[in-house]
Parts: C-alpha cells; structure tokens; sequence
C-alpha cells in the first residue's frame, strides 16, 4: 500500500516537474534584475546586459581607494560595503541579482566519463567519497572533510545511450575564497546567486558571439595577467590544460607590445616558453587524421596583442589564428618600422581578417553609453569580457531556455541548491498568490455577474408556477368554453336540421292542385311520406288521363297507371270558387283554364250524359 | 488709527517618511519550508472548490430548471396575455351562437306546454273554417337519427339519440274545404317549423266537404323546468 502510494507522489512529482518549468520557468527570468560582478581587492567591475533587447547596458568600473589601507576585504570590510553601496544606489542595482566572477586559477576543471545515470542520482553520488577516489590528483585521505568546504558544480554536457555513459563537466572550488565576496556583496543588498567561472563566461560569450553551436569543436587560448589555459571541445569532450606562466614572462609580454617588433630569438624562445603547456596538445589535435579544428581563437587579458600574434604565427603553420578583443578597436595598425615594413605589410591583410571583437556579430550590442565608456578606457579592456560573459547567465531554476543561451553552466554557488529551492518556492507562492488573487477576482467577478441572474431564475422559476397555474385554469376554462361552444353549435345545427326538414306534403299539395286537367276530377289523394302517392278518381277521356300522367311526370316523378276504366256518370264539370280564382289571378294557367271553361260551356252539357274513365295512379316519391 | 495686525502664519512642516525599502533577499542558509506553498496550494484549492460547489449547488440548477422551461414559460405567458381576448371571442360566439339557438328553439314547442300546441291546431283550424274530427297523438319518442358511421346493411340500425327533442306523432282528421287545408297547413308551418306531414288521405266526403286524415310529426323540447 505505502508503496502504491509513493509510486503515485513519484509519479505526480514528475509530472509537476514536467508541466511547472514551462508554466513558471519564464517568470523568474523575465523578472531577474540581474548584474554581473567582478570584485577584487583593487576595483571592482559590473556590467549589466538586457538580455531581451541583447543589448549592454551599463559597464562600470571603479578602483577602491583606501587612504592608508592596504586594501583587505576583511580589514576593509566596511569601506567595500560603503563604497560598492553608493555605486549600486546610484546605479539602481538594488536588489539585483549577482553573477560573481571568479577566477579560473581558483576553480579545478575536469571532465569525466560516468555510467548512465539520473541527475538526482549524480547529485547523491557526488557527494560521496567513492566517488572522489577516482581522482589521482586528490589526497587518499580526508576527502570527507575536504567536500564539507567545496562548492561543486557539474555539468552533463554529452550522453551516448548506446554505450549507457555520460561526458560531465565537473567543476569545484573552496567555498572560503568567495565568502568573503558574498559576505560583501550581500551587504551592499545585491544577491550574488551565480558563481560563474571566468573561463566558462570567456567560453560562452565566444560561442554565442562567434556563431558556435554546443555540438562544434572549437579551440581557446587565453593569456594575460590571471587567465592563462588552452580549452578546446573536441568530440563531444571539453578539456581545459592550465598554461601557467611565471611573472616575467608575463611582464615580458606586456613589454613585447611597446617594441615595434616582436621577432628575433630572445622573443621566440619567450614564445616557446609561453606556449610550452599546450603547444604539444594543439599539435596532437592538429595531426590528428581526424582532426577539423582549424581555428585557433585566442583572447588576451592584455589589449595589445599584435607582436605575440605575428610571433606565435608561425609556430602554428596549419592554424588560422583569430584574436578576439573585447571592443572594436579605433586603430588596427600599430607603427611600423622600415625594417619591418614589408614583412608586416604582408601580414597586415590577414591580421585585419584575423582581428575580431565580441560585438562584429552583433548578436549582442552597446548602447550609446557603453560604447563612449569602452572609447574612453585606457586600459584593461579586455578583462570586460569575462564580465560582459558572466552577464550571460541566469539561475534559471526551471532550466528553461534562455534569450542569449549559455552553452556551459557551471555554478560554483556552494549553496545553489537552496537558493534554487528558496527561488522555486518563492516562485510558486507568488505564482500561487497570484492564481489566488486572480481566481478571487474572476470568481468574485463571475458571481457578481450571476447573481442578478439567480434572482431573476429564482423569481422566474416562482413565476413559471403560478404561470402554470393560470395556463392550467385558462386551459380548463377554454376547454369549457370549446365544449359550450360545441355544444350549443351542435345543438343549434340540430335545431337547425329538425327545424329544415321540408314538408314536401305542402309542396305536393300546391302543384297537385295545377297539375290536374280540366277533365279529371279527383276522388281520394293518398300520400305517404317518401313512399308514394296515390290518386283515384274520374277523367273524361283518356286524353285528360294522358294529360295528368304527363303533368305528373314533369313535375313530380314517374307515374304508375295501375287501373283504368269506364262507368256512365252524371258529374259537374270542374268549377273553380272566386275567391280562390282572385288569389291565383296572377297565375296564367288557372286564368287559361278559368276562361277555357267559360268558353265550353255548351260543351259541358254534353260531357255530363258521356261516358266517364275512372283512374288509379300511382306515383313513387 | 486703525492697527493693522497682521497674524503670523504658521507654516505646517510635514516631515514625510522615507519609506523602507524592503529587500527581496532570500535566505541561503536554510531551505525554506514547503508549508507555505502548500497553505496556498489549500487556499487556491478551497476558493476554486468554493466556486465550484456555489455554481453547482446555488447558481447552475436553476439556470438549468429556467432553461428547461423558459420556451414553454415563454409561450405560456404569451398564451396568457391574449387569454382573455380569446375568452372574450369564445364568449361571444358563444353568446351569439346561443342566441341563434334560443331563436330557433323557439320555433319548438314545449314538452311541458304541450297545451299550446293544441291551442295552436284548434285555433288555426277554426281560421281556416276547418273542422277537427278527431284528434290523437299516435307515438312519441325522442328524437333521433340515424347513425353516420352505422353500418346500412345491419339489421338493427344504430341510432343517436338527441333527449332534448321529443317527437310526437298525431293522428288528426279534419273536415272542410280543399284549399282552407292548405291554408291550415301553411299557417301551422309558420308558427312551428318543424311540423312534417308523415301522411295524408283526403277523400270527398257525402256532404261534398273533404275528409282529410293526416299523420303529422311534431317536435317537441323538453325544458329543464
């Protein structure tokens, strides 16, 4: 169970190291006021660089001057603090954070190759002392004590997964040598949290400025006052060889670009002497037959270094040399002297290709104000380098990608990893406090919004109720309406159907009354309603008989003569009263049929002795 | 003379504070403890839960519940609005219609006034100088009609029955002249409609007056009283 459990915090562990650093990576870095510090006892060196706008913005060097002092950052504490503090106040460096530079000659260097492994495995392992016992150059004994006072930084520059091993750069130092500086610095309210080795920041700002990728080899040799070493990167290998040079030949140096001339045996055995550490390296590479290094850079803490240029040239035949210097220079020519004149005039073509600075690129740039100060020095130009190197770099917690990448990040803050710890967790209370603030807001916001909205649903949802109610009673009413409606609709076409129903009998009786000739008297009429009608009754001759079958058959339906015969009867013709012939005066028929009779009145008589018809018709309705 | 006293202003000097400015120097001695992030983690976890269960429990439900009734609410009310203009239409139909039928009941006579119309057949007899020789009601039944979807060929035929409507049959045999029947016949239809004549037998009779047997139908209502 317990091992579930830690299986499931390991795994969301890694998974929040997996989501945080792109979330919050780029926080501290956008906000890292950040400045980078060379401090000695003699001066002091900060450069500022806006790493968004790749732009310089501040170089500042100030020599500490203590009258009667011999200048020691513990008896001095007091006047570095003071005096470091007024140059960050009216710089406005307060609060910034530092890179403290410190020099190479104090800083072991190695690269080893090591089993395959995780970074929090390296992490354990370093600190053990099995793992320092593989060094030869390191006491047998005492390693213990000896980690308790190192500050070590690595750096896992290659990994072969076939062969399961890995290239570490590995780099320590004593903690003690840059209390001090801390302790100072600290005072002054900066926050050194970036100890870069100047080799490192050289390395960086030549790959970055020179267009050097992490995957190409390369070749470095810096000389000058404290920085003396040949670093090259071949293969995937980083290898620095220190080239230490005694004080004379130092100054011997800085004497050989006052002379017009650098040649001569004096000079070139002071060469052999400079270049006795590494010459055997360099050549080694160079006969290498897989070798496609070609270019040897090399950078000078002294700013002339023409003479030692043209010198050293031809010891290296199958090298081109490529000088770096800080600043673009003013004049590229020195004076010449006659001797020399058509030997340097040959060279000065390629001395001129072979002459770079740090900002031909233009990767990064000066402002106005950092260009005037680069002019205006006189000397010690060069050593900005390390400075303006070390102003590369970030702390960069989440190990996110930087504006101006740093190929070496070697950080020799013995206490880095706290400060990283301390740095991510004020990182993700800010980061917490604001996405606290923010979903205080929007929440407070959002309900803000909705509440006017809940009132009005609750209300609606009150009023849908007694809506329904009243659509409920209004649909019970309308349909008791429709049903009155209805009914009293049906009940009135009823009405109207009882009361429609034709009494034909009425009609019947009027036209019967017409349709019957002159000569037919009729004795019974029997009707039945829809059935039939049966008249019986007395005609004067067939003729009259046929007449009324006829007048039937176009008025009322088809008539049926079912008996016809004769008997002798005495009968009065048909007379028609007054009062109905005044009635029916409009009626031309019964007005023929009245003046016809008056007419055949004589006719008459003889009708009453003849012989008369008896009928029965019967009609089908 | 007047003295001019002139009062002497007192100038307030406000001595502002310089603020302290606050470094954001962080310690490198000891790693700073996690219980802060968490507390905040807490914080930021309970006003998001907090939200959530207010817009579940309070804010959601009844925007859902309006949501599911909001069309037919919507529709309802509008059918509210009107209902009385529907009411109000309804109601004169009905009104209208009502007095439509009133009218055309009118033409009925009572099944409960059933004297009236006895009046009536005396009276218009004795107008049109026709004599009553008998008179008698043969059937009466309510009124009916024959079902619309009843199948023609069944041997019971299927009927709708209308209570409200009596139809009564009589059987009157009247005495008189020809063309006073007629007029008798007609006056009677303009006082009820609804009078049918089922049949009739006129015949001459020996005083040379017509005998006329008629079988009318009469529609009665029956009123609630």
């Amino acid at each position: 169970m317990n091992e579930k459990i830690k299986k499931i915090l390991d795994q969301s562990k890694d998974l929040c190291l997996k989501i945080l650093p792109p979330i919050l990576g780029p926080l501290p870095l956008s906000k890292e006021k950040r400045i980078s510090v060379e401090l000695t006892e003699n001066e002091i060196t900060i450069c500022n660089l806006q790493s968004k706008k790749k732009i310089i913005k501040k170089l500042i060097r100030e020599k500490f001057e203590f009258s009667g002092s011999k200048k020691n950052f513990n008896t001095d504490f007091q006047k570095y603090v003071d005096q470091i503090s007024e140059i960050i106040k009216k710089e406005k460096f307060e609060n910034s954070e530092v890179n403290l530079l410190i020099s190479t000659t104090d800083v072991t260097i190695k690269q080893i190759n090591m089993p395959l492994t995780s970074d929090y495995n390296l992490s354990k392992e370093i600190k053990t002392p099995e793992f320092w016992s593989q060094f030869s150059d390191l006491p047998a004994e005492g390693i213990q004590e000896m980690l308790e006072g190192l500050a070590v930084s690595y750096q896992v520059i290659d990994t072969n997964k076939v062969d399961q091993t890995m290239e570490i750069l590995f780099a320590y130092t004593e903690n003690s040598k840059n209390e001090i500086k801390n302790k100072i610095l600290k005072a002054c309210r900066l926050n050194p949290t970036v100890y870069e080795v100047k080799c490192f920041a050289l390395v960086n700002l030549m790959m970055l400025t020179q267009k050097i990728n992490e995957k190409n080899d390369f070749m470095l040799l810096t000389y000058g006052d404290n920085e003396n070493y040949l670093i090259y990167r071949k293969q995937n290998i980083f290898t620095f060889v220190e080239n230490k040079l005694t004080r004379s030949d130092i100054t011997l140096l800085k004497q050989l670009e006052k002379l017009p001339d650098g040649t001569g045996p004096f000079w070139d055995e002071l060469y052999d002497r400079v270049l006795n550490n590494i010459k055997p390296t360099i050549d080694e590479i160079i006969e290498d037959p897989e070798n496609d290094l070609s270019k040897l850079y090399i950078f000078s803490e002294l700013d002339e270094n023409k003479n030692f240029m043209l010198g050293i040239k031809s010891k290296f035949q199958d090298l081109e040399l490529i000088n770096i210097s800080t600043f673009p220079k003013n004049s590229e020519l020195l004076p010449l002297d006659n001797k020399n004149k058509n030997k340097n005039k040959k060279n000065k073509k390629l001395i001129k290709e072979q002459d770079q600075n740090f900002f031909t690129s233009k990767t990064i740039n000066l402002n106005k104000e950092t260009s005037d100060f680069s002019e205006k020095i006189n000397n010690k130009k060069n050593t900005f380098s390390f400075n303006i190197g070390a102003s590369l770099r970030y702390l960069n917690p989440y190990k996110i990608r930087e504006p101006l990448n740093c190929i070496y990040k070697i950080n020799l803050n013995g206490k880095k990893n706290i400060i990283i710890h301390n740095k991510k967790i004020l990182i993700e209370n800010s980061f917490l406090k604001f996405l606290t603030l923010f979903f205080l807001i929007l929440f407070t916001g959002v309900l803000v919004f909705k509440i006017p909205n809940y009132f009005k649903n609750k209300q609606l949802i009150v009023d849908n109720k007694k809506v329904s109610e009243l659509h409920a009673s209004f649909n019970v009413d309308l349909i008791d309406l429709s049903s009155k409606l209805k009914k009293l609709q049906s009940d009135k076409i009823l009405a109207t159907e009882i009361l429609s129903r034709k009494d034909e009998y009425l009609d019947f009786i009027e036209i019967t009354d017409r349709l019957v000739p002159e000569g037919v008297v009729l004795d019974s009429i029997d009707y039945l309603k829809g059935i039939h009608v049966v008249f019986i009754g007395k005609a004067a001759s067939d003729l009259d008989i046929n007449l009324f079958l006829v007048n039937l058959r176009n008025e009322l339906g088809k008539p049926e003569l079912n008996n016809l015969d004769k008997i002798f009867e005495k009968f009065e013709s048909k007379s028609i009263p007054d009062d109905i012939l005044e009635k029916y005066e409009k009626d031309e028929v019964i007005v023929k049929k009245k003046s016809n009779a008056k007419n055949d009145e004589e006719d008459k008589e003889q009708v009453n002795a003849s012989e008369v018809k008896t009928f029965k018709i019967k009609l089908f309705l | 003379m007047k003295k001019i006293i002139k009062k002497k202003k007192i100038k307030k000097i406000f001595i502002k504070k310089k603020k302290e400015i606050k470094f954001d120097l962080f310690s490198e001695d000891n790693f700073i403890s996690r219980n802060e992030t968490i507390k905040r983690f807490y914080y930021l976890a309970a006003i998001i839960l907090v939200f959530i269960i207010i817009q579940s429990t309070l804010i959601s439900p009844p925007q859902k519940l309006v949501n599911s009734f909001i069309n037919d609410y919507n529709s309802k009310k509008a059918i509210l609005e009107t209902s009385e203009s529907i009411k109000l239409g309804i109601n004169k139909k009905i009104f209208k219609v009502s007095k439509e039928f009133e009218n055309l009941e009118s033409l009925f006579f009572d099944l409960n006034k059933s004297h009236e119309f006895f009046t009536l057949i005396a009276n218009t007899a004795l107008i049109n100088k026709l004599k009553i020789l008998s008179m008698k009601k043969i059937k009466e039944e309510i009124y009916k009609t024959p079902k619309k979807d009843a199948d023609p060929k069944a041997k019971k035929i299927e009927y709708d029955l209308f209570p409200q409507y009596v139809q009564s049959n009589f059987h009157i045999n009247f005495e008189g002249e020809y063309i006073n029947y007629i007029n008798f016949i007609n006056d009677i239809k303009k006082k009820n409609q609804g009078l049918v004549t089922e049949s009739s037998l006129i015949k001459k009779s020996k005083n040379k007056k017509l005998n006329i047997q008629s079988v009318i139908t009469i529609n009665f209502t029956k009123s609630d009283e």
